[in-house]
């Protein structure tokens, strides 16, 4: 009897497999219809709408180069990273759910939260009906397929920033998108007078040597150019030790060097970023291996914000870049 | 009629029964529970598409399928197991530990890594043929002449080892990483769609059906090699068979959902003790008990701590862990 | 389907060995062994460790390819018979055979009908039959449903014999199927294939290890050494002083057992060393 088991299952097998396809056919139709992602990688916003007076239906280019096309004005906007929420708060709208850990600007943490950035919870999207998401370039990106596919029919509009000018962009293109385009501009604006303001009153100083690192004292990060905090310690007229390295490790903008590699530089300014636990700053203060260098003589070792520098790249990096002009030149 | 033996130490009928109803309920389960309460109309008019549309995409777009995969994955990797410890005559082998996963795993990102474009239909069968090309290495490794089951499982522990370093090297060496590299790190079921349900789905339905047909052949040789051979059984071309055949569905596994480790150790352990050591009765038994794991295993993940989700892979360990202690002990 | 065998002309042997070399890698163990096995015979292979004997069997079985030479079943070359075909003639026990240690004795019995009814065969009334006849005839029906990690020496042997009469075969071949039993025991499994050769003609070629059990149940010694056929006969011509000297580098005495006639090997112990 149990002998047929073979031919029983072979049998189930096939049935199963059949229906199986029969099952997941409606499916099929609706993923291949909503996970087009254009292949362009170009970071910067070209708008498309006209400026002047918001005409919907809109279609704009996101962060990420997708097409993204709104049918009416969004009312209830859903945000899925610290950076978005920043960004569309700057722009002047609102939103009705947060990630997890986005409690910036202020009253923001009262928002309900659709989980962790890195893992959003889709279905708690979903049951929020927005007319518009906003989620994270940088930080999202990889997932840029599965909120797709999650959220079919929801525009989704990926923001984020690894350059100080993609914050001004994503501003302005936010306040395109949800009708608010003079409030975005003059926030843009304004990033973009204290970027002049900080490079004005650096010019002409000689560039300090700087080493940016996050992680842990026994496996460190170092931060490249390309990234947001290296774009920012540039900007501000600060020579990155790191320039020129290739990125390895896990983190794009990022590198990992030997630490000798890395007393070599010798620099003048480190600046450490923590992500939990004691303090980086501290520990390369106490390091051995960084007692000789100019940086731990001179006692010019500072931890930065961790949001404004790394978690949260945003609207905030113009009082980063104040911070900056204060650590590297001494300018209040 | 062949009479019943006593292997196990429950009646078999009763056992299939039981586990059948207890993988429906689990699904059910699945299917019902998650981020977001739904209630049991709005379940049922998102299954059954009653013009709630909300209902309809959580339910029918984001849970049902991520329920499937979960259930494939979790049958997938406990029939390699039965088949792997038959194979082996070794109740510690298993997907993970002989080192199947992690060719499977270096395959995957190589070829995510290689060719980024690469369509997502070839990934399984590139993890296939990864999961193979390990299961190559072991044998080659373990062969003199013929295989002992000791040396077979010291060399998978070594290939494991060699494919994670593999894995760490290309990684290493790639400049970026993909979208689709970090969907894969993180393993576990988030946000798993209809694709990758239709992408597991032919694997399991062939390939398992398959081996349940031919795990009587580990029955055989569970006798030892001599007496197999003497009963007229091709030792190692059956066995190699069988190797293909849980090469494919831990590939197909891997492909979906990454690594997930004591899946494929614990359960065929749990399918002995209910049916005892007949191959034809643990092996599907193992398919049902495997799927209804990994779907209860996924519904508390993204349960325990909604919004966010707590990777499955933890919970597999987190559940495997003392189950396969307490198998053991009640084993000897 | 056991019909031809039995219908096979007297001429020609059950098994018929010519000029058998075999050899592992470089190191050939067997050296041009000839033999001939009639149907119904009881043949012991006799021999020091390493002298080829296990190899010997072992080829019979097709275990093992030989380098040079032939073996015939039955007039038919044992190379050109299908796997399952020759399984269910010839039933192959290793020495000390193990199982999974929850099997039972009925479960390990149904499998040595694999070469009957391969994987998918629903079983039939013919294998329900020779399941019950092979246990009936080991006395294993009392233990079907024991599992065989709880089984004794004896028990569990008789069970292994018990899954190679389940095939119904013609010839046993066994692999030192007394090892680790006690002199009860060895006797009582020895006996059982005595009574299997003479009730049911089943032909059974075995090694031993003891040469006076040997002397004792076989109607055939062939005695080996080095890979070679020394002496082959009947037990009172190959059991001699000088053979077993010849053979194992040991000096014996061959006393005559008064009950049954056979030759009884008893060793001469060495001298105590000389005291100092």
């Amino acid at each position: 009897m149990r002998d047929r088991w073979g031919r029983v299952l072979l049998v189930a097998g096939v049935l199963g497999g059949l229906l199986f396809a029969a099952c997941s056919d409606d499916g099929d139709a609706t993923a291949t219809a909503t996970t087009e992602v254009t292949a362009t990688t170009e970071a910067t916003a070209t708008i498309e709408a006209t400026a002047a007076a918001p005409t919907y239906p809109m279609t704009v280019r996101d962060l990420m180069g997708r097409e993204v096309t709104l049918a009416a004005a969004p009312q209830t906007i859903v945000t899925t990273s610290p950076s978005a929420i920043e960004i569309l708060y700057a722009a002047g709208g609102t939103a009705i759910a947060r990630s997890e850990t986005a409690v910036h600007p202020a009253g923001v943490d009262t928002l309900p939260s659709i989980g962790p950035s890195y893992q959003p919870a889709f279905e708690a999207i979903i049951a929020l009906a927005p007319d518009l998401v906003i989620a994270d370039a940088s930080a999202q990106g990889h997932l840029a397929e599965a909120f797709g596919g999650a959220l079919q029919g929801v525009p989704v509009l990926f923001v984020g920033a690894v350059t100080y000018q993609d914050v001004t962009a994503s501003i302005r293109l936010v306040g395109t998108v949800i009708g608010h385009d003079a409030e975005a501009e003059a926030a843009a604006t304004a990033m973009e007078d204290v970027l002049d303001e900080v490079q004005a009153a650096t010019a002409g100083m000689t560039a300090p040597r700087v080493l940016i690192v996050n992680g842990a004292i026994d496996d460190l990060f170092v931060a490249l150019p390309n990234s947001f905090v290296g774009d920012l310690v540039a900007k501000v007229g600060g020579a990155n030790v790191a320039e020129g390295q290739p990125e390895t490790g896990r983190y794009p903008g990022y590198t990992q060097l030997s630490l000798e590699a890395i007393v070599e530089t010798d620099p003048e300014v480190i600046l450490t970023i923590t992500a939990g636990g004691p303090s980086l700053a501290d520990s390369v203060l106490a390091d051995e291996t960084f007692a000789e260098t100019t940086a731990v003589t001179d006692g010019r070792v500072h931890d930065l914000d961790l949001e404004i520098f790394l978690q949260a790249p945003g609207p905030r990096a113009a009082d980063g870049l104040y911070e900056l002009a204060r650590l590297l030149f001494g300018i209040e | 009629m062949q009479r019943q033996a006593v292997g196990g130490r429950f009646d078999t009928n009763g056992v299939f029964l039981v586990s059948a109803l207890f993988l429906l309920a689990s699904m059910a389960a699945a299917v019902s529970l998650g981020a977001v309460s739904l209630g049991p109309s709005r379940v049922l008019n998102g299954l059954f598409d009653q013009g709630d549309s909300a209902a309809r995409q959580i339910v029918w777009q984001l849970r049902v399928p991520r329920v499937l995969v979960a259930a494939l994955v979790g049958a997938n990797l406990s029939v390699a197991g039965v088949l792997l410890q038959g194979v082996t005559r070794n109740p510690l082998a298993g997907p993970h530990v002989l080192g199947l996963s992690a060719g499977a795993g270096f395959a995957t990102i190589t070829v995510v890594v290689a060719a980024p474009g690469t369509p997502i239909e070839l990934v399984a069968p590139a993890a296939f043929l990864g999961a193979i090309a390990a299961a190559m290495v072991v044998y080659g490794l373990a062969w003199r002449g013929g295989i002992s089951p000791v040396r077979f499982a010291l060399s998978g522990v070594a290939t494991a080892a060699l494919f994670t370093a593999l894995s760490t090297a290309v990684l290493a060496n790639s400049d970026l990483f993909t979208q689709r590299v970090l969907s894969f790190l993180a393993g576990g079921l988030f946000a798993r769609n209809w694709d990758d349900a239709r992408q597991i789905a032919p694997y399991t339905f062939a390939l398992g059906a398959t081996s349940l047909a031919v795990a009587g052949a580990l029955n055989v040789l569970a006798l030892g090699d001599d007496v197999a051979r003497g009963l007229g059984m091709q030792v190692e071309r059956m066995r190699l068979l069988l190797v293909v055949l849980a090469a494919g569905l831990t590939g197909s596994a891997v492909a979906v959902s990454g690594m997930l480790a004591f899946v494929g150790l614990v359960v065929p352990h749990g399918a002995r003790l209910l049916v005892g050591s007949d191959h034809r009765r643990s092996a599907p038994l193992a398919a049902l008990l495997g799927a209804s794991l990994l779907v209860l295993a996924d519904t508390l993940s993204r349960v325990v701590i909604a919004p966010a989700e707590i990777p499955v892979g933890i919970l597999t360990a987190v559940i495997g862990a003392p189950v396969f202690l307490l198998l053991i002990r009640m084993r000897t | 389907m056991t019909a031809p065998a039995s219908v096979a002309a007297p001429a020609v042997a059950r098994i018929q060995a010519s000029e058998l070399r075999v050899g592992y890698g470089s190191r050939e163990v067997l050296h041009g062994v000839s033999l001939s096995i009639e149907a119904g015979e009881l043949a012991v292979l006799i021999g020091p460790n390493g002298s080829g004997k296990s190899t010997l069997l072992r080829t019979l079985a097709r275990l093992v390819t030989p380098t040079a030479g032939s073996v015939h079943f039955d007039g038919a070359d044992l190379g050109g018979i299908r796997p399952r075909d020759l399984a269910r003639r010839v039933a192959y026990l290793p020495q000390a055979p193990e199982g999974p240690r929850d099997l039972t004795v009925e479960e390990l019995v149904w499998r040595g009908r694999y070469p009957n009814r391969g994987l998918w065969a629903a079983a039939r009334v013919e294998d329900h039959d020779a399941v019950e006849e092979s246990l009936l005839q080991t006395g294993t029906a009392d233990l079907r449903g024991r599992a065989l990690g709880t089984l004794s020496g004896g028990e569990h042997q008789r069970a292994w014999i018990a899954m190679s009469l389940a095939r119904e075969p013609d010839v046993l071949l066994l692999d030192e199927p007394t090892t680790f039993l006690d002199i009860g025991h060895q006797a009582e499994l020895l006996r059982l294939l005595g009574r299997l050769n003479r009730e049911r003609g089943i032909t059974v070629v075995m090694v031993l290890h003891d040469v006076t059990q040997a002397a004792h149940y076989a109607r055939r010694v062939i005695a080996i050494r080095d890979g070679r056929v020394m002496h082959d006969g009947e037990p009172g011509e190959v059991i001699t002083a000088d053979h077993i000297a010849e053979l194992f580098d040991a000096e014996v005495t061959v006393l005559i057992d008064p009950a049954t006639g056979a030759p009884v090997i008893v060793p001469r112990m060495a001298a105590p060393d000389e005291e100092a």
